[in-house]
């Protein structure tokens, strides 16, 4: 139930004394413990922050929307990436998409006509080496970093 | 009047004793333990190879022009299949991997 919703008294099954209190008006007011989150990811906030920056580095000095995705790919993980990747829009020929799915321990890199054109496979291909590498060693973000890194470097700065 | 002990004033008790003796060494024993594991203990968990993956998909992008790709990619994960139904394949390269 969302917060803010009227709860329906069904039956009596609502016992005082556990945190249920009925109010004067009908309104039953109800507490309940809250649960911690589990964490979003398993990085550390000075992790996220330079893989913000990597991704942002790397796209604006080469004019090439790099985004990573992470997480389950489905059963075809490439063509479950080729729909991300169509899922861009009217930017998806400037876009590579590094999708990496830790659980099925695949990573997919995807890129457009542009983009295809100034990252060649076999560069690609070397990146997803290089983070294949990290990802042995259960290094996600470092392995994301240095194909962030390779990849950019490969296509070269903005022109 | 001190109680003696073999004749010798023993002002000293067995809680002192085990108060001087016991207590503090343990004391700062467990301090000096709490100092070394803290860090690890206080660490968020790690991921590991081999372990489930049971975090929410996300999808990371710098462009600013297009925030379609800045979203939880729950949102997206339908609106692309819709997509990419209609739109033909955007894919020219790439690569991939595996471990």
């Amino acid at each position: 139930m969302a917060t803010g919703d009227v709860a329906k008294q069904n039956g009596t099954h609502l016992e005082e004394g556990d945190g249920v209190a009925v109010l004067p008006t009908g309104r039953v007011s109800i507490a309940r413990s809250v649960k911690p989150h589990k964490p979003v990811l398993p990085f550390s906030s000075s992790q996220l922050a330079s893989l913000d920056e990597a991704l942002t580095i790397a796209s604006r000095s080469t004019g090439i929307d790099f985004s990573i995705y992470l997480g389950e790919l489905g059963e075809n993980t490439r063509t479950k990436a080729e729909q991300l990747h169509a899922g861009v829009g009217h930017r998806a020929s400037d876009t590579v998409i590094i999708a990496v799915s830790p659980g099925q321990r695949v990573v997919e890199v995807v890129t457009g006509e542009e983009s295809g054109r100034r990252i060649a496979d076999r560069g690609c291909k070397l990146a997803v080496m290089s983070m294949v590498a990290s990802f042995k060693e259960g290094d996600l973000a470092g392995g994301l970093l240095s194909g962030l890194r390779m990849l950019a470097d490969q296509a070269g700065a903005h022109h | 009047m001190p109680r003696l002990i073999d004749g010798y004033p023993c002002p000293v008790s067995i809680v002192d004793t085990i108060l001087v003796y016991v207590l503090i060494p343990a004391g700062i024993y467990g301090l000096i333990a709490l100092l070394t594991l803290w860090p690890r203990l206080a660490r968020a968990p790690r991921y590991r190879v081999g372990q489930e993956w049971e975090y929410a998909p996300v999808w990371w992008s710098a462009s600013s022009a297009d925030q379609h790709g800045a979203h939880a990619a729950d949102h997206s994960d339908n609106h692309v299949a819709d997509k990419a139904d209609v739109a033909t394949s955007t894919a020219r390269g790439g690569a991939r991997g595996n471990w």
